[in-house]
């Protein structure tokens, strides 16, 4: 069977509603109810979590032909590693406020769930622009959620925006939201908001990875 | 047959994920070259922003006088000022193995002005805590001369016990040093 010839653009865009990788495909999930306590975190994890999505995807892209299967995960690790020191060591030179908000979370990047799938899935079978393009498409993915996740958690929680005061000092703060039960109720929130929003662009898609819609399990019973 | 068999079974990827290694190895090599000396300047202005501190009587870093000859192990560093006053830095394994690192301010007569505590190597929301200004507040005052301990006198805190037990050990480092120089 012929493959589908898939256009740059939709490579690049799937990433942020449709594949979104953290409400879609329920990945990297751990990091991202983690560290959304504020804006000025998610975005520092949004932009390090994209350079080495990006630096990974096009360097196994380019190894793609080089790596023996026996050592795919090793090497794939080895290289993703390799970018997560890199940004570990110049964000604690030149960024150290948020090397130290980040904490574990950073050097966590080496086994995130997004960034390994997207080496074995994508990567490993792609050009190096097409995997360029997965990578940041992805990243974007990945950065607008953690964003609008923080967004509504500092703001409710702390009435604050990027550390500026956005909510009236009197007002009461909803403790919860800094808390991991309010991060776990945005990720609801924000998982269901993105399912309406597929609906209503009519882009549902057969997805390649993650559970298997029901209907199809059950079809496939049937044919069985 | 054979040959070309072992190339690609063994010697192959044994050799491509040695070269990945090395490569990688050598590239973060490089990139710490150039951070390393950053991070090193960063620290050192930290702990400088930190001894005047804890240490009331003095207004600027460029006053102090740093001290090296001491033997009390878990320090590592200590400055004086011209009034008698001194700061000691001391570091101790808490919980997993971070450090829990104190700066502990001395006055002439051996009261302890101030103390600065990063416990940022702790888990976050929990050992972390033992940095908190509310419960670091009960050691101000006290007598730098006469070692503590966790329930006389002095609380402990509930539910981070290795991180409270590594800030006692390295606030009596402290006053083992003061006590060496003074």
């Amino acid at each position: 069977m012929a493959q589908e010839k898939v256009s740059k653009v939709s490579i690049l865009t799937n990433g942020i509603i449709k594949e979104n990788p953290v409400l879609r495909l329920i990945l990297g999930t751990c990091s991202a109810l983690a560290v959304t306590t504020a804006v000025s975190s998610a975005l520092g994890m949004g932009v390090a979590f994209t350079f080495v999505l990006v630096c990974s995807n096009i360097m196994i892209a380019m190894l793609r032909n080089v790596i023996p299967a026996k050592v795919h995960l090793p090497c794939y690790i080895v290289i993703i590693a390799g970018f997560v020191t890199i940004v570990q060591m110049v964000m604690h030179a030149y960024f150290e406020s948020l090397y130290t908000a980040l904490g574990v979370f950073l050097p966590l990047i080496v086994v995130n769930c997004i960034i390994l799938g997207r080496a074995e899935m994508f990567a490993c079978k792609n050009t190096v622009i097409d995997s360029a393009l997965d990578g940041v498409g992805m990243g974007i993915g990945y950065t607008l959620t953690v964003v609008c996740m923080a967004t509504l958690r500092e703001i409710l929680g702390s009435g604050t925006w990027l550390g500026f005061q956005v909510l009236p000092e009197s007002l009461p703060k909803i403790g919860i939201m800094t808390q991991a039960p309010g991060a776990f109720l945005c990720f609801g929130l924000l998982m269901a908001g993105c399912v309406w929003l597929e609906g209503k662009l009519d882009a549902r898609i057969e997805r390649k990875i993650g559970c298997q819609p029901l209907k199809e399990l059950q079809e496939g019973e049937d044919k069985e | 047959m054979n040959k070309s068999t072992t190339w690609e079974s063994t010697v192959k990827p044994i050799l491509v994920l040695s070269v990945s290694a090395l490569v990688v190895s050598l590239l973060l090599a490089v990139i710490n070259s150039f951070t390393a000396p950053v991070i090193e300047a960063n620290e050192k202005a930290t702990t400088l922003a930190a001894y005047v501190e804890v240490m009331p009587s003095v207004s600027s870093a460029a006053d102090l006088e740093e001290v090296t000859d001491y033997t009390t192990p878990g320090v590592s560093g200590v400055v004086k000022y011209t009034d008698g006053s001194m700061a000691v830095k001391a570091g101790e394994s808490g919980f997993d193995g971070g450090i829990v690192t104190v700066i502990l301010g001395f006055d002439a007569n051996g009261t302890v002005t101030g103390i600065w505590v990063d416990a940022s190597t702790q888990t976050s929301g929990i050992g972390s805590n033992v940095a908190n200004a509310d419960y670091l507040a009960q050691f101000n005052g006290m007598d730098g001369t006469q070692n503590i301990t966790a329930g006389n006198g002095y609380d402990s805190y509930s539910g981070a016990t290795y991180s409270a037990d590594a800030l006692f050990a390295a606030i009596n480092d402290c006053i083992n040093c003061y006590n060496e120089l003074a």
